[in-house]
Protein backbone atom coordinates (compact mmCIF):
# COMPACT_ATOMS: atom_id res chain seq x y z
CA UNK A 1 0.00 0.00 0.00
CA UNK A 2 1.43 3.59 -1.09
CA UNK A 3 0.98 5.99 1.24
CA UNK A 4 0.81 9.82 -0.89
CA UNK A 5 1.12 12.78 1.70
CA UNK A 6 0.37 16.28 -0.23
CA UNK A 7 2.51 19.55 0.36
CA UNK A 8 -1.29 20.68 1.83
CA UNK A 9 -2.28 18.47 4.02
CA UNK A 10 1.46 18.54 5.93
CA UNK A 11 0.61 22.39 6.70
CA UNK A 12 3.72 24.33 8.97
CA UNK A 13 1.20 24.84 12.11
CA UNK A 14 1.03 20.71 11.14
CA UNK A 15 4.46 20.13 11.50
CA UNK A 16 5.03 22.38 14.46
CA UNK A 17 2.48 20.63 16.49
CA UNK A 18 3.80 17.18 15.36
CA UNK A 19 6.86 18.42 16.53
CA UNK A 20 5.67 20.18 19.88
CA UNK A 21 2.97 17.16 20.83
CA UNK A 22 6.51 14.81 20.80
CA UNK A 23 8.65 16.88 22.47
CA UNK A 24 5.42 16.76 25.56
CA UNK A 25 5.56 13.03 24.44
CA UNK A 26 9.20 12.55 25.28
CA UNK A 27 9.04 14.94 28.54
CA UNK A 28 6.35 13.24 29.68
CA UNK A 29 8.09 9.93 29.26
CA UNK A 30 11.48 10.56 30.32
CA UNK A 31 13.34 8.86 32.84
CA UNK A 32 15.55 11.24 32.29
CA UNK A 33 15.48 14.21 34.83
CA UNK A 34 18.44 16.29 33.00
CA UNK A 35 17.39 15.56 29.96
CA UNK A 36 13.25 16.78 30.90
CA UNK A 37 15.01 19.97 32.95
CA UNK A 38 16.16 21.42 29.44
CA UNK A 39 12.84 21.55 28.42
CA UNK A 40 10.21 24.13 29.14
CA UNK A 41 7.27 24.09 27.81
CA UNK A 42 4.43 26.80 28.07
CA UNK A 43 1.53 28.52 26.41
CA UNK A 44 -1.59 30.24 26.37
CA UNK A 45 -5.02 30.94 25.25
CA UNK A 46 -7.24 33.92 24.54
CA UNK A 47 -11.09 33.42 23.96
CA UNK A 48 -12.93 36.83 23.01
CA UNK A 49 -15.78 38.84 22.92
CA UNK A 50 -16.63 42.14 21.52
CA UNK A 51 -19.91 44.03 21.25
CA UNK A 52 -21.09 47.72 20.31
CA UNK A 53 -23.40 49.14 22.49
CA UNK A 54 -23.99 52.27 21.04
CA UNK A 55 -26.55 52.76 17.48
CA UNK A 56 -23.29 53.49 15.56
CA UNK A 57 -18.98 53.28 15.98
CA UNK A 58 -16.31 51.22 15.03
CA UNK A 59 -16.94 48.36 17.25
CA UNK A 60 -18.89 45.11 16.57
CA UNK A 61 -22.56 45.19 16.18
CA UNK A 62 -23.39 41.90 16.05
CA UNK A 63 -21.35 40.70 19.36
CA UNK A 64 -19.01 38.14 18.31
CA UNK A 65 -16.97 35.38 19.83
CA UNK A 66 -13.41 35.36 18.55
CA UNK A 67 -11.26 32.42 19.13
CA UNK A 68 -8.10 34.87 19.30
CA UNK A 69 -5.56 32.59 19.81
CA UNK A 70 -3.36 29.82 21.47
CA UNK A 71 0.09 30.06 21.37
CA UNK A 72 3.04 27.72 22.74
CA UNK A 73 6.06 28.61 24.44
CA UNK A 74 8.85 26.40 24.09
CA UNK A 75 12.08 27.28 26.20
CA UNK A 76 15.34 24.80 25.25
CA UNK A 77 18.06 25.06 27.55
CA UNK A 78 20.75 24.05 24.82
CA UNK A 79 23.85 24.60 26.85
CA UNK A 80 24.41 25.90 30.36
CA UNK A 81 25.33 29.18 28.10
CA UNK A 82 22.92 28.74 25.14
CA UNK A 83 18.54 28.98 25.56
CA UNK A 84 16.35 28.45 22.55
CA UNK A 85 13.49 30.48 23.24
CA UNK A 86 10.35 30.26 20.52
CA UNK A 87 6.79 30.92 20.63
CA UNK A 88 4.01 29.76 17.97
CA UNK A 89 0.98 31.15 17.70
CA UNK A 90 -2.39 30.17 15.82
CA UNK A 91 -5.06 32.66 16.01
CA UNK A 92 -8.57 32.86 15.31
CA UNK A 93 -9.26 29.19 14.88
CA UNK A 94 -6.47 28.63 12.17
CA UNK A 95 -8.11 26.39 9.81
CA UNK A 96 -5.68 26.85 6.81
CA UNK A 97 -7.09 24.39 3.97
CA UNK A 98 -10.35 27.25 4.21
CA UNK A 99 -8.07 30.48 4.43
CA UNK A 100 -9.50 30.98 7.66
CA UNK A 101 -6.94 32.73 10.31
CA UNK A 102 -3.53 32.99 11.14
CA UNK A 103 -0.31 30.74 11.84
CA UNK A 104 2.76 32.37 12.58
CA UNK A 105 6.42 32.71 14.29
CA UNK A 106 6.00 35.13 17.46
CA UNK A 107 9.67 35.02 18.36
CA UNK A 108 12.13 32.10 17.90
CA UNK A 109 15.79 32.54 18.58
CA UNK A 110 18.89 31.57 20.43
CA UNK A 111 19.63 33.29 23.11
CA UNK A 112 23.57 33.02 24.16
CA UNK A 113 25.09 34.01 27.68
CA UNK A 114 28.38 35.59 28.04
CA UNK A 115 28.03 37.06 31.36
CA UNK A 116 24.52 38.06 33.33
CA UNK A 117 25.00 41.68 31.48
CA UNK A 118 25.97 40.27 28.05
CA UNK A 119 24.03 38.31 25.73
CA UNK A 120 23.09 37.83 22.16
CA UNK A 121 20.06 36.57 20.53
CA UNK A 122 19.71 36.29 16.79
CA UNK A 123 16.71 35.85 14.86
CA UNK A 124 12.86 37.20 14.68
CA UNK A 125 12.09 38.56 17.99
CA UNK A 126 9.54 41.24 19.07
CA UNK A 127 10.99 44.80 19.21
CA UNK A 128 12.01 46.00 22.80
CA UNK A 129 9.85 48.97 23.12
CA UNK A 130 7.72 50.30 26.15
CA UNK A 131 4.96 48.31 28.33
CA UNK A 132 3.41 46.25 26.00
CA UNK A 133 5.23 44.99 22.84
CA UNK A 134 6.46 42.31 24.09
CA UNK A 135 3.68 40.76 26.06
CA UNK A 136 1.16 42.31 23.35
CA UNK A 137 -0.07 38.86 22.32
CA UNK A 138 0.44 37.30 26.22
CA UNK A 139 -3.48 38.35 27.16
CA UNK A 140 -2.86 36.28 30.86
CA UNK A 141 0.25 38.79 31.26
CA UNK A 142 -1.55 41.83 31.27
CA UNK A 143 -4.74 43.27 33.12
CA UNK A 144 -6.89 44.39 30.41
CA UNK A 145 -8.73 42.38 27.30
CA UNK A 146 -6.38 44.13 24.79
CA UNK A 147 -3.37 45.74 24.99
CA UNK A 148 -3.87 49.60 24.28
CA UNK A 149 -4.47 51.04 21.00
CA UNK A 150 -2.94 53.97 21.40
CA UNK A 151 0.27 53.69 21.76
CA UNK A 152 0.64 50.04 20.35
CA UNK A 153 -1.95 49.85 17.26
CA UNK A 154 -2.89 53.49 16.52
CA UNK A 155 -3.48 52.63 12.89
CA UNK A 156 -6.62 51.47 14.67
CA UNK A 157 -6.97 55.14 16.57
CA UNK A 158 -7.23 57.21 13.33
CA UNK A 159 -3.21 56.79 13.13
CA UNK A 160 -1.41 56.33 9.74
CA UNK A 161 1.11 53.88 10.55
CA UNK A 162 2.66 52.71 13.92
CA UNK A 163 5.21 54.25 16.11
CA UNK A 164 7.41 50.57 15.22
CA UNK A 165 6.95 47.00 14.43
CA UNK A 166 5.57 44.36 16.15
CA UNK A 167 8.39 42.06 15.13
CA UNK A 168 12.17 42.27 13.76
CA UNK A 169 14.42 40.42 12.20
CA UNK A 170 17.85 40.64 13.39
CA UNK A 171 20.53 41.07 16.37
CA UNK A 172 20.10 42.00 19.70
CA UNK A 173 22.51 42.84 22.33
CA UNK A 174 21.20 42.60 26.09
CA UNK A 175 21.95 41.97 29.20
CA UNK A 176 21.29 43.36 32.95
CA UNK A 177 23.31 44.47 36.09
CA UNK A 178 22.31 46.29 39.39
CA UNK A 179 24.23 49.06 40.82
CA UNK A 180 23.73 49.97 44.47
CA UNK A 181 20.90 47.63 44.52
CA UNK A 182 19.31 49.74 41.65
CA UNK A 183 18.69 46.95 39.05
CA UNK A 184 19.77 47.66 35.24
CA UNK A 185 18.20 45.74 32.47
CA UNK A 186 19.26 47.39 28.18
CA UNK A 187 18.54 45.81 25.20
CA UNK A 188 19.59 47.05 22.03
CA UNK A 189 18.64 45.27 18.51
CA UNK A 190 19.66 45.97 15.03
CA UNK A 191 17.21 44.23 12.23
CA UNK A 192 16.12 44.54 8.82
CA UNK A 193 13.11 46.79 10.11
CA UNK A 194 9.23 47.25 8.27
CA UNK A 195 8.81 46.82 4.71
CA UNK A 196 5.97 45.91 2.19
CA UNK A 197 7.40 44.86 -0.68
CA UNK A 198 9.40 42.28 1.02
CA UNK A 199 9.32 39.69 3.32
CA UNK A 200 11.50 41.93 6.12
CA UNK A 201 12.07 38.33 8.04
CA UNK A 202 14.08 37.02 5.06
CA UNK A 203 15.55 40.44 3.24
CA UNK A 204 15.92 43.76 3.21
CA UNK A 205 14.92 45.69 0.93
CA UNK A 206 17.57 48.87 1.42
CA UNK A 207 20.97 49.32 3.59
CA UNK A 208 19.35 50.82 6.35
CA UNK A 209 19.18 48.91 9.35
CA UNK A 210 16.37 49.82 11.91
CA UNK A 211 17.39 50.16 16.00
CA UNK A 212 15.64 49.74 18.83
CA UNK A 213 16.62 49.90 22.19
CA UNK A 214 15.06 50.20 25.72
CA UNK A 215 16.74 50.80 28.90
CA UNK A 216 14.66 49.73 32.13
CA UNK A 217 15.81 51.28 35.41
CA UNK A 218 14.61 49.74 38.87
CA UNK A 219 15.12 51.73 41.61
CA UNK A 220 13.45 49.88 44.11
CA UNK A 221 11.33 47.24 44.21
CA UNK A 222 7.83 48.99 43.52
CA UNK A 223 8.92 51.21 40.70
CA UNK A 224 10.27 50.46 37.02
CA UNK A 225 11.08 53.09 34.67
CA UNK A 226 11.78 52.79 31.44
CA UNK A 227 12.31 54.44 27.99
CA UNK A 228 12.57 52.97 24.70
CA UNK A 229 13.71 54.26 20.94
CA UNK A 230 13.16 53.21 17.50
CA UNK A 231 14.67 54.13 14.24
CA UNK A 232 14.48 53.43 10.67
CA UNK A 233 14.71 54.64 7.13
CA UNK A 234 11.21 53.11 5.08
CA UNK A 235 12.79 52.63 1.62
CA UNK A 236 9.91 54.56 -1.07
CA UNK A 237 8.45 52.86 -3.90
CA UNK A 238 7.10 54.31 -6.89
CA UNK A 239 4.00 53.71 -9.09
CA UNK A 240 5.44 50.21 -9.92
CA UNK A 241 6.83 49.46 -6.03
CA UNK A 242 10.14 49.57 -7.44
CA UNK A 243 12.20 51.75 -4.84
CA UNK A 244 12.68 55.29 -5.85
CA UNK A 245 16.01 55.66 -4.05
CA UNK A 246 14.59 57.88 -1.40
CA UNK A 247 13.77 57.08 2.10
CA UNK A 248 11.39 58.11 4.91
CA UNK A 249 12.73 59.05 7.97
CA UNK A 250 10.84 57.06 10.77
CA UNK A 251 11.44 57.66 14.38
CA UNK A 252 9.83 56.97 17.89
CA UNK A 253 10.53 57.53 21.65
CA UNK A 254 8.79 56.59 24.44
CA UNK A 255 9.64 56.43 28.26
CA UNK A 256 7.19 54.68 30.38
CA UNK A 257 6.52 53.82 34.23
CA UNK A 258 4.83 51.09 36.11
CA UNK A 259 4.34 51.41 40.13
CA UNK A 260 2.96 49.01 42.74
CA UNK A 261 2.33 49.95 46.55
CA UNK A 262 0.89 46.83 48.08
CA UNK A 263 -1.97 46.19 46.61
CA UNK A 264 -2.27 49.65 44.30
CA UNK A 265 -0.78 50.11 41.02
CA UNK A 266 0.21 52.76 38.12
CA UNK A 267 1.51 52.40 34.68
CA UNK A 268 2.01 55.56 32.36
CA UNK A 269 3.62 55.34 29.44
CA UNK A 270 3.86 58.23 26.53
CA UNK A 271 5.19 58.07 22.77
CA UNK A 272 5.92 60.59 20.63
CA UNK A 273 7.22 60.15 16.91
CA UNK A 274 7.67 61.41 13.78
CA UNK A 275 7.94 60.22 9.92
CA UNK A 276 9.21 62.53 7.94
CA UNK A 277 9.05 61.57 3.76
CA UNK A 278 11.38 63.14 1.67
CA UNK A 279 8.96 64.81 -0.81
CA UNK A 280 6.42 65.82 1.67
CA UNK A 281 6.26 67.70 5.64
CA UNK A 282 7.11 65.93 8.54
CA UNK A 283 4.29 64.66 10.36
CA UNK A 284 4.52 64.71 13.89
CA UNK A 285 2.22 62.78 16.46
CA UNK A 286 2.21 61.59 20.32
CA UNK A 287 0.09 58.66 22.35
CA UNK A 288 -0.04 58.12 26.23
CA UNK A 289 -1.90 55.32 28.04
CA UNK A 290 -2.31 55.52 31.68
CA UNK A 291 -4.13 52.95 34.22
CA UNK A 292 -4.62 52.61 37.46
CA UNK A 293 -5.84 49.33 39.29
CA UNK A 294 -6.02 47.46 43.00
CA UNK A 295 -5.98 44.27 43.89
CA UNK A 296 -8.51 42.50 45.98
CA UNK A 297 -7.21 39.17 47.21
CA UNK A 298 -4.94 38.54 44.45
CA UNK A 299 -8.63 37.27 42.53
CA UNK A 300 -10.38 40.59 41.72
CA UNK A 301 -8.68 43.46 40.32
CA UNK A 302 -10.70 46.23 38.92
CA UNK A 303 -9.21 48.97 37.02
CA UNK A 304 -9.74 52.02 34.62
CA UNK A 305 -7.61 52.86 31.97
CA UNK A 306 -7.02 56.07 29.37
CA UNK A 307 -5.57 56.35 25.96
CA UNK A 308 -5.07 59.27 23.69
CA UNK A 309 -3.64 59.70 20.23
CA UNK A 310 -2.93 63.04 18.42
CA UNK A 311 -2.06 61.29 14.97
CA UNK A 312 -1.00 64.46 13.37
CA UNK A 313 0.04 67.61 15.52
CA UNK A 314 -0.47 69.80 12.75
CA UNK A 315 -4.27 68.59 12.08
CA UNK A 316 -6.98 70.10 14.22
CA UNK A 317 -9.74 68.17 15.75
CA UNK A 318 -7.87 64.73 14.95
CA UNK A 319 -7.35 63.40 18.27
CA UNK A 320 -9.13 60.25 19.12
CA UNK A 321 -9.73 58.82 23.47
CA UNK A 322 -10.91 55.94 24.95
CA UNK A 323 -11.52 55.22 28.67
CA UNK A 324 -12.12 51.60 29.93
CA UNK A 325 -13.32 50.44 33.24
CA UNK A 326 -12.60 46.58 33.54
CA UNK A 327 -12.60 43.58 36.41
CA UNK A 328 -9.83 41.25 36.05
CA UNK A 329 -10.87 38.30 38.00
CA UNK A 330 -8.87 35.00 38.66
CA UNK A 331 -10.85 32.01 38.71
CA UNK A 332 -8.67 29.30 38.81
CA UNK A 333 -4.42 29.25 38.72
CA UNK A 334 -3.93 31.27 35.72
CA UNK A 335 -7.12 31.03 34.09
CA UNK A 336 -8.60 34.99 34.28
CA UNK A 337 -12.06 36.51 33.18
CA UNK A 338 -11.59 39.98 32.29
CA UNK A 339 -15.05 42.27 31.73
CA UNK A 340 -14.23 45.68 30.23
CA UNK A 341 -16.45 48.75 29.12
CA UNK A 342 -14.75 50.89 26.52
CA UNK A 343 -16.08 54.83 25.61
CA UNK A 344 -14.73 56.18 22.45
CA UNK A 345 -14.40 59.67 21.47
CA UNK A 346 -13.00 61.70 18.66
CA UNK A 347 -12.29 65.05 16.88
CA UNK A 348 -13.84 64.66 13.25
CA UNK A 349 -10.78 64.67 11.09
CA UNK A 350 -10.02 61.55 13.33
CA UNK A 351 -9.37 58.68 9.71
CA UNK A 352 -10.99 56.00 12.06
CA UNK A 353 -13.67 57.39 14.24
CA UNK A 354 -14.56 60.64 12.24
CA UNK A 355 -16.06 61.90 15.52
CA UNK A 356 -18.89 59.04 16.47
CA UNK A 357 -18.37 58.95 19.95
CA UNK A 358 -19.56 54.81 21.08
CA UNK A 359 -19.49 52.47 23.68
CA UNK A 360 -18.25 48.92 23.15
CA UNK A 361 -18.43 45.70 25.85
CA UNK A 362 -15.42 43.52 25.98
CA UNK A 363 -15.01 40.41 27.54
CA UNK A 364 -12.39 37.66 27.47
CA UNK A 365 -11.16 34.33 29.36
CA UNK A 366 -7.67 33.73 29.03
CA UNK A 367 -5.56 30.84 30.06
CA UNK A 368 -1.47 30.60 30.73
CA UNK A 369 0.13 27.75 31.63
CA UNK B 1 38.87 24.04 89.92
CA UNK B 2 39.36 20.75 87.36
CA UNK B 3 35.38 19.42 88.11
CA UNK B 4 35.10 23.45 86.74
CA UNK B 5 36.75 23.61 83.68
CA UNK B 6 35.41 20.27 83.29
CA UNK B 7 32.03 21.38 83.53
CA UNK B 8 32.04 24.33 81.34
CA UNK B 9 33.86 22.51 78.71
CA UNK B 10 30.58 19.82 79.00
CA UNK B 11 27.99 23.02 79.01
CA UNK B 12 30.00 24.89 76.32
CA UNK B 13 30.13 21.71 73.78
CA UNK B 14 26.20 21.47 74.64
CA UNK B 15 25.70 24.88 74.10
CA UNK B 16 27.60 25.20 70.31
CA UNK B 17 25.44 21.86 69.66
CA UNK B 18 22.27 23.40 70.49
CA UNK B 19 23.02 26.65 69.24
CA UNK B 20 20.61 27.56 65.89
CA UNK B 21 22.31 27.41 62.78
CA UNK B 22 21.21 31.21 62.32
CA UNK B 23 23.49 31.88 58.84
CA UNK B 24 22.18 29.05 57.06
CA UNK B 25 18.25 28.88 57.76
CA UNK B 26 16.19 31.96 57.59
CA UNK B 27 12.78 32.55 58.75
CA UNK B 28 11.73 28.79 58.29
CA UNK B 29 13.65 27.88 54.96
CA UNK B 30 16.93 26.45 54.22
CA UNK B 31 18.64 26.91 50.43
CA UNK B 32 20.52 24.52 48.94
CA UNK B 33 22.64 24.18 45.62
CA UNK B 34 23.69 21.46 43.61
CA UNK B 35 26.95 19.51 45.02
CA UNK B 36 28.54 21.11 41.58
CA UNK B 37 27.67 24.94 42.35
CA UNK B 38 30.75 26.40 44.17
CA UNK B 39 28.59 29.45 45.89
CA UNK B 40 28.74 29.03 49.20
CA UNK B 41 27.33 32.14 50.80
CA UNK B 42 24.62 34.22 49.02
CA UNK B 43 23.32 37.47 49.86
CA UNK B 44 20.03 38.75 50.08
CA UNK B 45 19.80 40.42 47.04
CA UNK B 46 21.65 37.37 44.77
CA UNK B 47 18.70 35.09 46.17
CA UNK B 48 16.61 38.05 45.03
CA UNK B 49 18.02 38.51 41.44
CA UNK B 50 18.23 34.12 41.22
CA UNK B 51 14.82 34.18 41.80
CA UNK B 52 14.17 36.97 39.68
CA UNK B 53 15.71 35.54 36.67
CA UNK B 54 18.21 37.94 36.86
CA UNK B 55 20.75 36.04 37.61
CA UNK B 56 21.01 33.00 34.84
CA UNK B 57 24.93 32.20 35.93
CA UNK B 58 26.60 30.51 38.52
CA UNK B 59 30.19 31.50 38.62
CA UNK B 60 31.67 28.37 37.19
CA UNK B 61 28.95 29.59 33.95
CA UNK B 62 26.58 26.39 34.45
CA UNK B 63 23.00 28.14 34.19
CA UNK B 64 21.24 29.00 37.33
CA UNK B 65 18.21 26.37 37.68
CA UNK B 66 15.72 27.97 40.65
CA UNK B 67 13.26 25.99 42.50
CA UNK B 68 11.01 26.19 45.58
CA UNK B 69 7.85 24.81 47.29
CA UNK B 70 4.65 26.01 48.77
CA UNK B 71 5.38 25.04 51.82
CA UNK B 72 8.05 27.36 52.23
CA UNK B 73 6.46 29.97 50.52
CA UNK B 74 5.42 32.41 53.03
CA UNK B 75 8.49 32.92 54.24
CA UNK B 76 10.55 32.91 51.28
CA UNK B 77 8.03 35.76 49.60
CA UNK B 78 9.27 38.12 52.57
CA UNK B 79 12.49 37.31 52.02
CA UNK B 80 12.74 38.25 49.04
CA UNK B 81 10.31 41.23 49.25
CA UNK B 82 7.10 39.94 46.97
CA UNK B 83 4.11 38.13 47.34
CA UNK B 84 3.10 34.89 46.24
CA UNK B 85 0.55 36.89 43.28
CA UNK B 86 3.21 39.68 42.63
CA UNK B 87 6.13 37.11 41.64
CA UNK B 88 3.57 34.72 39.41
CA UNK B 89 2.96 37.96 37.27
CA UNK B 90 6.17 39.05 37.12
CA UNK B 91 7.57 35.55 35.59
CA UNK B 92 4.37 34.99 33.51
CA UNK B 93 5.17 38.53 31.59
CA UNK B 94 9.04 37.06 31.49
CA UNK B 95 8.32 34.02 30.37
CA UNK B 96 5.60 34.54 27.39
CA UNK B 97 7.46 37.50 26.17
CA UNK B 98 10.57 34.72 25.59
CA UNK B 99 12.65 36.43 28.35
CA UNK B 100 13.47 33.33 30.76
CA UNK B 101 11.87 30.54 32.40
CA UNK B 102 10.11 30.18 35.15
CA UNK B 103 11.83 28.74 38.25
CA UNK B 104 9.95 25.33 39.34
CA UNK B 105 7.69 25.05 41.97
CA UNK B 106 7.24 21.47 44.33
CA UNK B 107 4.77 20.16 46.55
CA UNK B 108 7.08 19.77 49.00
CA UNK B 109 10.52 20.06 50.24
CA UNK B 110 11.38 16.58 49.10
CA UNK B 111 10.77 17.19 45.67
CA UNK B 112 12.93 20.60 45.54
CA UNK B 113 15.51 17.99 46.86
CA UNK B 114 15.16 15.80 44.40
CA UNK B 115 15.43 18.45 41.73
CA UNK B 116 18.40 20.23 42.76
CA UNK B 117 20.21 16.94 43.50
CA UNK B 118 19.79 15.68 40.27
CA UNK B 119 20.13 19.22 38.00
CA UNK B 120 23.01 20.77 37.42
CA UNK B 121 23.63 24.39 38.85
CA UNK B 122 20.10 24.12 40.53
CA UNK B 123 19.24 25.85 44.19
CA UNK B 124 16.42 25.27 46.01
CA UNK B 125 14.24 26.63 48.45
CA UNK B 126 13.07 24.50 51.23
CA UNK B 127 11.39 24.28 54.68
CA UNK B 128 13.94 24.04 57.38
CA UNK B 129 12.34 20.82 58.97
CA UNK B 130 13.57 18.87 55.58
CA UNK B 131 17.29 20.28 56.04
CA UNK B 132 18.90 17.05 57.85
CA UNK B 133 17.68 14.85 54.87
CA UNK B 134 19.25 17.00 51.30
CA UNK B 135 20.87 14.08 50.35
CA UNK B 136 24.10 15.53 48.24
CA UNK B 137 22.87 18.64 48.36
CA UNK B 138 24.83 21.65 49.71
CA UNK B 139 23.11 24.19 51.99
CA UNK B 140 24.07 27.54 51.27
CA UNK B 141 25.49 30.57 53.69
CA UNK B 142 22.79 33.25 53.71
CA UNK B 143 24.55 36.59 54.38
Amino acid sequence: MEINFTKQRLSIPTIWCGILFSIAFLLANSTNAQLSNKFRLNGYSSFEYEHLISNEGESDPNGSFDADLIDIVLNVDVTSRLRFATDITWEHGTASEDGRGNAAVEYAFPEYTVRNWLKFRVGKMFVPFGIYNEIHTAKPAFLAVKEPLSTNKPDKFGGDARFYPRWATGVSVLGNFSLNEIQFEYNVQVSNGEQENTNPFEEDDNEEKAVAARLLIQPTLGLKLGISTYSDRLTELDGLGDDTGERTKLSSWSTHAEYQYKDLGLEFEYITGKTDPSAAGELKKNALEAMLYYSLGDKFTPYVRYEYLDPNQDIDDDTANMISFGLNTEIDDNYFLKLQFNRISSGDNNNEFSGVNFSEFQAAVVLGF
Amino acid sequence: MKNIKYYISILLLVALAWLPNTAQAQDGFVVIVNKNVDETTLSKSSIRRIYFGFTTQWKNFDRVKPSYTEVSNAAFWNYISTEKGKFKSFWTKKVFSGNGVAPDEFNDGQGVIDFVSSTDGAIGIIPSSAQNNIGDCKIVTLQ
